[in-house]
């Protein structure tokens, strides 16, 4: 072959060992990063997977407790106002109630003021305090 | 350590590459033969290292493939193999196109081959590590068990 007058020359010795010296240089600088950045790196798969998702869940966690507590004053909120309702609904129909039996006795055959003084007066004290407070 | 199917089928040329390197290599030293081009074109030290980098860079980019620990640690190992790798071959397409010419075509071709897609497949490693870099500060999970 041709061989031994073709293969001596210096460049390509030289590009030879260039290519070498920069893939073992680059190989080594490599290695030697991935030795040294291998706790970041580490931190970045496992690490940063709980970080990552302790960050994302530690909101959602806190609104969920702020909902909570909504929801619950809410609720007692409704709980007092059915409450209320309840209580207004039993005033409205005691007045009624009252307002009926006065009609009657106002319109009765023999009504005279006394008379309707005299009941009014008795209702006053007696019957509507039959179902607890009034407001 | 995602299943050896899963892992090997992505990158077939590459684990065949890596594969086969430390074979070459390995046969080189048994047999104590060398490519004449080798012989011929390449300072004594160089070739000696050339012929130990073949076992290593395919042993190591084996490892690098197949890294049981952090997904990072493992690309890194492999972007050091396929950066030397990429040398190595480039350094045997040098010597054989110097020593042979126009008759190592095919052999330089295949060879180039070789070194070119251990350098894309490196850049592309460098990708990967400064994605998985910047997982964390978008507040995005790699996903655990696909690729660990």
């Amino acid at each position: 072959m041709t061989a031994q007058a073709s293969g001596s020359p210096y460049w390509v010795q030289l590009l030879i060992s260039a290519l070498g010296l920069f893939g073992g240089a680059s190989g080594l600088g490599v290695l030697a990063t991935v030795a040294m950045q291998r706790r970041k790196l580490k931190a970045d798969t496992a690490g940063a997977l709980t970080d990552a998702a302790l960050a994302l869940v530690q909101p959602l966690r806190s609104r969920v407790t702020e909902l909570e507590t909504e929801a619950l004053s809410v609720r007692e909120q409704l709980t007092a106002s059915q409450r209320e309702l309840r209580e207004l609904r039993t005033t409205v129909w005691d007045l009624t109630r009252t307002l009926q039996r006065w009609r009657e006795a106002i319109f009765a055959p023999g009504a005279t003021v006394r008379r309707i003084q005299a009941l009014v007066m008795e209702e006053d004290r007696g019957p509507h305090r039959q179902r607890g407070h009034v407001q | 350590m995602g299943n050896f199917y899963k892992r090997t089928t992505h990158r077939v040329y590459e684990f065949a590459v890596l594969v086969t390197a430390p074979v070459c290599g390995v046969l080189l030293v048994a047999l104590n033969v060398r490519p004449q081009s080798v012989e011929l074109a390449m300072p004594y030290a160089i070739k000696i290292s050339w012929e130990f980098g073949l076992i290593v860079v395919g042993v190591a980019g084996l490892l690098g493939m197949f890294w049981p620990g952090q997904l990072g640690t493992g690309l890194g190992i492999e972007l050091a193999a396929v950066l030397m790798l990429g040398a190595i071959a480039a350094m045997y397409v040098v010597a054989v196109l110097a020593v042979a010419g126009g008759q190592a075509v095919v052999a330089a071709s295949f060879v180039s081959a070789v070194a070119a897609g251990s350098w894309l497949r490196s850049a592309e490693i460098v990708r990967s590590l400064r994605m998985l870099m910047r997982l964390p500060e978008a507040g995005v999970c790699p996903s655990p068990e696909g690729e660990t």
